[in-house]
């Protein structure tokens, strides 16, 4: 058994544009959680915060990096981001 | 007089025993039906989302508990740790059904016209996920519906002309035809169906010559295939002796439970969800064990009650789902030591049984 309960796109994440922070449905009815920065560091993994199970999250680091410091020039097309615009 | 029991997750307390400590690790009775003077033996049906759940009795009212956070119980509170019957202008008729996977809610009246209620935002009420500021609103999703069924992200419906049709996301291939609308789509050669089911991402259709269709995500072989990730429009994943089965779904795995009281069950296994020793996934197999009167699926636990009225649980049990007294995974069904049950029910976390 895998030590990640699944792997999930960014893109299947919902975002919460107050708290900066991505989330997703955990089977025990918690939304597993990854925060903006998290990513732009690298890290990977989401947790949930009323259980031990974990997801791997599968996103491209290098945008995230870019949306730190140049949200502007942001491709548009990179679905389901929806970084807010701090411009 | 007949007792309601109830077990699992309760961050919001969903499970109606006026408490919101986080767990409950055996069955407790819930008191609370009392209150709003509601015998357990009218009960007929369970439905759980993540944090809410329903029970609808004989007579066909709605009572509801747990978060109201998205407008899941149709009140003003923001969460109910008891049972309150769910009162709306538009629930008029008497429920026959009720689905629910997340916080999305529907419910099936007895004139076949079928609602929803909650969050909009993968379009899964069937109508634009822009439309997102009425969504404490109850809404009609269709009309001349036999059965609704609820996916954490997508909604199937059965109409009463053996067709289905499909709305939400569809990321994972969940409406089983390529569609970029928001509303209520007919699924295209699908028909003679006379039942559906639906798990996280995927959706099964039961025809009247017993085949069973699958779509959607087949990640942990929910759909019984052994190569693709997805599939994208129905396929026939298993056939089936009779008709007279009851389809089941968690989310991440399925199964049928025959006239006889067997459960032939495949898809993930890590939690030993089919009953079985963990692994990452298994094929239809028949699981030996006691024939069963009924099978509930929560999120990654199972319920059953036996031919001797007996309850028992297995799979994933991290808050007490399965009502063992620990937190240990079942490996296989396992007897709680209950007996005289009549209904079972699970949400997302949640386990219910009414005992005579």
């Amino acid at each position: 058994m895998s030590v990640y309960h699944d792997e999930i796109e960014i893109e299947d994440f919902e975002y919460d544009e107050e708290l900066e922070t991505y989330f997703y449905p955990c089977p025990c009815g918690d939304r597993f959680e990854i925060n903006k920065e998290q990513l732009a560091a690298g890290e990977e993994v989401a947790t949930c915060p009323s259980c031990s199970l974990i997801v791997k999250v599968i996103y491209d680091q290098d945008k995230f990096r870019l949306a730190e410091d140049e949200v502007e020039s942001l491709p548009s097309s990179i679905e389901g981001l929806k970084l807010k615009d701090t411009a | 007089m007949a007792r309601r029991a109830a077990c699992g997750a309760n961050s919001s307390g969903q499970l109606g025993l006026r408490s919101l400590e986080g767990e409950f690790l055996e069955p407790t009775v819930v008191n609370c039906l009392r209150l709003v003077n509601l015998d357990p033996a009218e009960i007929v049906s369970f439905a759980g989302g993540a944090t809410h759940s329903f029970l609808l009795t004989s007579k066909g009212r709605v009572y509801g508990a747990g978060s109201n956070s998205k407008g899941q119980l149709l009140t003003l509170l923001t969460e109910n740790i008891e049972f309150r019957e769910i009162v709306s202008t538009q629930l008029v008729r008497r429920i026959t059904q009720l689905a629910t996977k997340w916080e999305t809610s529907y419910a099936l009246d007895d004139n076949g016209s079928c609602w929803s209620w909650g969050p909009n935002n993968y379009g899964h009420q069937g109508r634009p996920s822009s439309d997102a500021s009425k969504r404490y609103e109850v809404r009609i999703l269709s009309s001349r519906v036999k059965q609704v069924a609820a996916g954490l992200r997508h909604v199937t419906v059965l109409h009463e002309d053996g067709t289905v049709s499909t709305a939400g996301d569809n990321r994972k291939c969940q409406l089983g035809y390529q569609s970029a609308l928001q509303h209520l789509e007919r699924v295209p050669s699908l028909d003679g169906v006379v039942q559906i089911a639906c798990g996280q991402n995927h959706s099964l259709a039961l025809t009247n010559d017993g085949k069973i269709f699958g779509w959607g995500c087949n990640k942990f072989r929910q759909l019984a295939d052994n190569e693709a990730l997805t599939l994208n429009r129905p396929t026939l994943i298993y056939e089936s002796r009779s008709t007279d089965i009851k389809l089941l779904c968690g989310w991440t795995h399925s199964a049928i439970l025959d006239q006889c009281g067997k459960l032939t069950n495949w898809g993930r296994n890590s939690y030993c969800q089919l009953g079985i020793q963990a692994s990452p996934w298994e094929p239809p197999r028949t699981l030996d064990f006691k024939p069963f009167k009924d099978v509930a699926f929560g999120s990654e636990h199972c319920l059953g009650i036996t031919v001797d009225n007996e309850l028992v649980s297995w799979g994933w049990n991290e808050h007490g789902s399965c009502g063992n007294g620990d937190y240990d995974v079942g490996d296989k069904p396992t007897y709680l030591k209950i007996n005289n049950v009549s209904q079972i029910g699970a949400g997302t976390g949640q386990s219910f049984a009414v005992v005579a």
